[in-house]
């Protein structure tokens, strides 16, 4: 297509874009906002007949009318309340965490977003929603449900393997104690993995990770794991593995699972090599 | 060798990368009798390579080929060369500038390197862009690190929520590509089309495997294939890349949450004329865009843990310069082009943080990274950039400042 | 265990000493010392002491645990009127600023002190700076922040309204209030800045006495370096291996800590990039090879060569012969006991608390002069270090 008929194409599309913007929308929304305006709008977020679809996208509706200085009035509310639907409450969750990103005021409601998102974690429907929301802030009080969560299950909010993850982003999280006993008996292999990942900072973590390394009943993924973190804390001690090479076809037959795996680790170990930094000069 | 040719002001290899805007070029025959008419001409070097134009100025509409004659005296005349619209090249050196005069001939190859739909990348295109992110990231230990450090909460202000959030990222991506550059000059910053499905790129051979969650489930790792040059991403301290999405990435485009959708690129370009009505594209498409994962990206401090956001950004960046080209915003000195605010790091002559190594109040006091990496094929915008010197990237208004790169979708000339 | 007191530039007036201090060990004993000695000053060295981050309490804790006592021992120590002594450990809390709960404690505190001082605009501002991109509600009445107890508050909140309590102290202030006031930052915020700026122009309360808060130490005599740190393999961001002696005895230098995980980045990257800067001014009064610098990790075991020279990099110091990052190849300990170290570190063995710490030593790699808690500048380090005496006399190089 030439230059000048893509402009023509262009400017046809977004001409029609123009239009449809400024049409009225139908449908069961139109019914909610019928007297138009953003209070009618507002106060539909709440309507007892609306159905929680119907409500989590008004209140979408109304974030975006708003400049983005005050569009966070309103989630923050639904997000807060305990007798909210879950669907609208991750709704607005949802729309809090765009906001967090596009919103000046964000600094100063930042605040009132972590106390809403705190109380979130004690709906299921939102729970992990929440946490990732916490954990993503670096919220300290959340780090410590999880800790205390992982030392005593009875107090856990999350599976091992998930709370493991959200502690693994903050290196300050002080987690590694816990996660080197997880790795040590692991209650499933994503535990297993995710432990390795906090380990994977760990100094202290480089002969465990020689080991699963070495261990062929451990699975593919944990090998390549154990290799990944051996690349980061000790890059001495990981060599290229060699492909393995068949003597006879009868090796083949007896091992062929195997033979797949040592392929993958010694693929995934090259990768790590070739990408390595080059040494500085001083 | 009776005629010689500077691309980008250099004879070097190295210079020889173009995008659609005209690259500054001369050429010259050694002294000799009289004067040399030449012909000036382009073809791929195998089907499927990059083609190039000609302009007899910047201001000159291009053409095909391009007649000169060269002095006797053996001084330079001087041309521009930019890629054909819609022939960008698909390996280093595909496509061929052919001079021809008198029986001589000079074959001089070259790449029209431009940033494209990553979802349309062909393998090998694929493969070393991913060879070259993996490579700037080093297992955590890279430069990668840098772009981390960057992104991070201390330097909010200094980044979104305002009129300069779309030329201070515009210049991140700049620095982040020259730094994929300095691998491979060959690479060029892809961008993901987030208002369509890109079933290729959430693939175990790109940027992973992406499974689909509500946010009630917490995210996973992207799934890569062995030996995938990602395989050993880390960033602060910790493997992988977490990030599952809100959306079936193999038949949906990036929703953005209920109620406040992801907007099309018809309905990016159709926020209006003046750029402080465009720039609400902070909100929807970009910040749309962001949430629509659950995982490290959806939220500021983590987002630039996930080489996705690069690609994320470039579209972002694509938008603006699809706008800029659509509406013929290119004039920085148009309050229709940049509107700023009264502001350190958002007036229109403001240098931009933290390139400008600036560390005084109101900006933060560190500045990680250093100043903005050079190009071998431009000296644009500088060490210490300024908002006005990314807004003409193309140079369309004046031609000393373009900086060196495109998309494939957005042409150079405006009409 | 007990610790030597810790000397500040003043006398920080007369202290009665509680009979023979407890000795504490958990996060227990801290809570039940804090809510017995509040605001009593008979307390006051003790809880001084409890702020050295060498104290034995929070080796093998988490961060969150060692915010929880800090804060806790600033509330405690400034309850009724803050003794100067305390100062700088609040200011360091609001110069470097990384958890609500001390940020607000801190801002709190110094309103108890005497006299507002001019000296405090800088680290009030740079807590506001900061904090406002990670302010959080808190409760100072709870231990901790986060219980239920009396009424909540913000760091934010709590920074502003020491701003207005400087009154016409805080006048050098005001620029950078009305600038942030004019961005429209939200109705709360402005309305906290307009009551500030309001306070500090109508402010009855002139400049005070020049405060005492910077804890530098003038070493009383150099500090040698016994033979267990003189022959100490390090490990610079090339990979070479070299002494102490190697790089410290025969040229005076200056000497930062820092270590690549640190998530504050009003601590180590600004100490390096500082580092980068004082380097740029050697260089620029052709002291480059007269005097070395070094950049010394905490963290010997995870920062290798290649972390080290990304750090370099990222936070923009440069390396060479007289300028180096450097980790321990073995135990940092015995260079830990020599330069005194303000860290500790937590259960996995990551730092889990630093001070800001900068050392100059003179040719013989004696320690001469000490930087502690509140940022130090470019140049009076590299003054001190000019002025040092090699053996034979001069600086050599």
């Amino acid at each position: 297509m030439s230059i000048r008929d893509y402009r023509q194409q262009l400017e046809q599309e977004v001409a029609q874009e123009s239009a449809r913007a400024a049409e009225p929308s139908g449908g069961p929304q139109a019914e909610l906002e019928s007297a138009g305006g953003a209070d009618q709008l507002l106060s539909s977020t709440t309507h007892p007949e609306a159905a929680p679809e119907l409500r989590a996208a008004a209140l979408g509706r109304v974030a975006r009318q708003k400049d983005l200085g005050s569009a966070q009035v309103a989630p923050l509310e639904r997000l807060a309340d305990p007798n909210e639907a879950p669907a609208v409450r991750v709704a607005a969750l949802s729309l809090l965490k765009l906001l967090a990103i596009s919103s000046p005021t964000f600094p100063e409601w930042r605040p009132m977003f972590l106390e809403a998102l705190r109380r979130a974690v004690d709906e299921p429907a939102l729970r992990a929603a929440a946490l990732e929301a916490l954990t993503q802030e670096g919220d300290r009080p959340t780090q410590e449900k999880l800790l205390a969560g992982l030392k005593d299950p009875g107090q856990a909010l999350v599976p091992v393997d998930h709370a493991l993850r959200l502690l693994s982003s903050d290196p300050h999280a002080d987690v590694r104690e816990v996660a080197r006993s997880v790795a040590g008996n692991p209650p499933d292999e994503a535990a297993l993995l995710q432990a390795m990942k906090v380990l994977a900072g760990d100094p202290g973590s480089v002969e465990a990770f020689r080991s699963l390394l070495a261990d062929r009943s451990q699975s593919s993924s944990v090998r390549k794991l154990a290799a990944t973190a051996l690349n980061n804390l000790a890059p001495e001690l990981l060599q290229p593995a060699p492909e393995p090479r068949l003597e006879a076809a009868a090796d083949l037959a007896s091992a062929p699972a195997l033979t797949a795996d040592e392929s993958a680790l010694a693929k995934h170990i090259g990768a790590l090599i070739r990408v390595r930094r080059e040494p500085a000069p001083r | 060798m009776p005629l010689e040719i500077e691309i980008n002001g250099s004879a070097t290899p190295e210079a020889r990368y173009i995008a659609y805007a005209p690259s500054p070029c001369r050429i010259r025959q050694t002294p000799a009798a009289g004067p040399l008419p030449v012909t000036l001409s382009s073809q791929p070097a195998q089907p499927g390579g990059g083609q190039a134009v000609f302009y007899s100025d910047p201001a000159a509409p291009s053409s095909a080929t391009l007649q000169l004659t060269l002095p006797a005296d053996g001084s330079w005349v001087d041309f521009g060369l930019g890629g054909k619209w819609q022939a960008p090249s698909v390996d280093d050196r595909d496509c061929l500038l052919i001079a021809t005069g008198n029986g001589d001939s000079l074959t001089v190859p070259l790449m029209v390197r431009l940033r494209k739909d990553a979802n349309t990348l062909l393998p090998r295109e694929r493969d070393r862009f991913l060879e070259a992110l993996a490579k700037l990231n080093a297992g955590g230990s890279g430069r990668y690190q840098d772009f981390r450090d960057i992104h991070v909460a201390a330097a909010n202000e200094e980044e979104h929520r305002g009129p300069h959030f779309l030329p201070w990222h515009r210049t991140l991506l700049l620095d982040f590509e020259r730094g994929l550059q300095d691998i491979d000059s060959a690479v060029s910053l892809h961008y993901w089309r987030f208002d369509q499905p890109a079933s290729s790129v959430f693939q175990s051979n790109f940027m992973g495997a992406t499974a689909q969650v509500t946010l009630d489930d917490p995210p996973s790792d992207v799934a890569l294939d062995s030996g995938h040059p990602l395989s050993g991403w880390i960033t602060d301290g910790v493997p992988g890349i977490s990030r599952s999405a809100l959306f079936d990435t193999q038949t949906s485009p990036a929703p953005g949450p209920p109620g406040f959708d992801l907007l099309s690129e018809a309905a990016t370009l159709a926020l209006g004329d003046v750029y402080t009505d465009f720039a609400q594209m902070e909100g929807t498409p970009h910040g749309a865009a962001h949430v629509s994962f659950v995982g490290w990206i959806s939220s500021i401090p983590t987002a630039a843990k996930d080489p996705l956001f690069f690609m994320l950004h470039a579209n972002v960046d694509r938008l603006w310069a699809l706008w800029q080209w659509l509406k013929r915003r290119t004039d920085p000195n148009d309050v229709k082009v940049y509107r700023g605010q009264n502001r350190d790091g958002r007036r229109l002559d403001d240098s931009t943080w933290p390139w400008n190594g600036v560390t005084t109040s109101p900006r933060p006091d560190f500045a990680p990274g250093g100043p903005l990496k050079p190009s071998p094929t431009t000296a644009a915008p500088g060490a210490t950039p300024t908002i006005r010197g990314v807004i003409d990237y193309q140079g369309n208004s004046s031609a000393a400042a373009r900086i060196g790169y495109g998309y494939d979708a957005v042409p150079f000339e405006l009409s | 265990m007990s610790l030597p007191p810790a000397r500040s530039c003043c006398g920080g007036g007369a202290v009665e000493t509680v009979p023979a201090s407890p000795i504490l060990r958990s996060e227990a004993d801290v809570i039940r010392l804090v809510e017995a000695g509040r605001g009593d000053s008979a307390y006051t060295q003790s809880f001084l002491e409890l702020l050295d981050e060498r104290h034995p309490v929070y080796s093998g804790v988490g961060t969150a645990a060692v915010v929880r006592m800090r804060g806790a021992l600033l509330l405690a120590l400034g309850y009724h009127v803050l003794p100067t002594a305390a100062l700088p450990f609040v200011l360091e809390e609001l110069e470097s600023p990384h958890e609500a709960w001390l940020t607000a404690a801190a801002a709190r505190v110094l309103r108890n002190h005497p006299e507002p001082s001019a000296d405090f605009v800088a680290p009030l501002l740079s807590a506001l700076f900061y904090i406002r991109q990670r302010d959080d509600t808190v409760r100072l009445e709870s231990y901790g922040g986060y219980g239920s107890m009396g009424e909540p508050t913000t760091a934010v909140a709590e920074v502003i309204r020491t701003l207005g309590w400087l009154g016409k102290a805080g006048e050098r202030a005001l620029p950078r209030l009305q600038e942030l006031r004019a961005r429209e930052p939200g109705p709360r915020t402005a309305a906290r800045l307009d009551e500030a700026m309001a306070a500090i122009r109508d402010g009855a309360r002139t400049a005070a006495a020049e405060r005492c808060g910077h804890a530098r130490r003038l070493v009383d005599a150099p500090r040698s370096a016994p033979a267990d740190v003189t022959e100490l393999v390090l490990q610079d961001q090339s990979g070479e291996l070299l002494t102490f002696r190697d790089f410290f005895i025969g040229r005076p230098s200056i000497v930062v800590f820092f270590y690549t995980r640190c998530d504050n980045p009003t601590k180590c990257p600004l100490t390096i990039a500082k580092l980068g800067r004082l380097q740029q001014r050697l260089h620029a009064a052709g002291l480059g090879d007269a005097i070395r610098t070094a950049a010394i990790t905490y963290d010997p075991a995870y920062d290798l060569p290649p972390r080290l020279v990304q750090y370099a990099r990222s936070w923009g110091t440069s390396t060479g012969e007289h300028h180096r990052l450097l980790r321990t190849v073995g135990d940092l300990a015995p260079l830990a006991a020599f330069f005194e170290l303000g860290v500790n570190y937590g259960e996995s063995g990551l730092v889990n608390r630093h001070r800001i710490e900068a050392f100059v030593l003179d040719s013989a790699g004696r320690i001469v002069q000490v930087e502690a808690r509140q940022r130090w500048e470019e140049s009076q380090l590299i003054a001190a270090a000019v002025a040092v005496d090699g053996p034979g006399g001069r600086p050599r190089g």
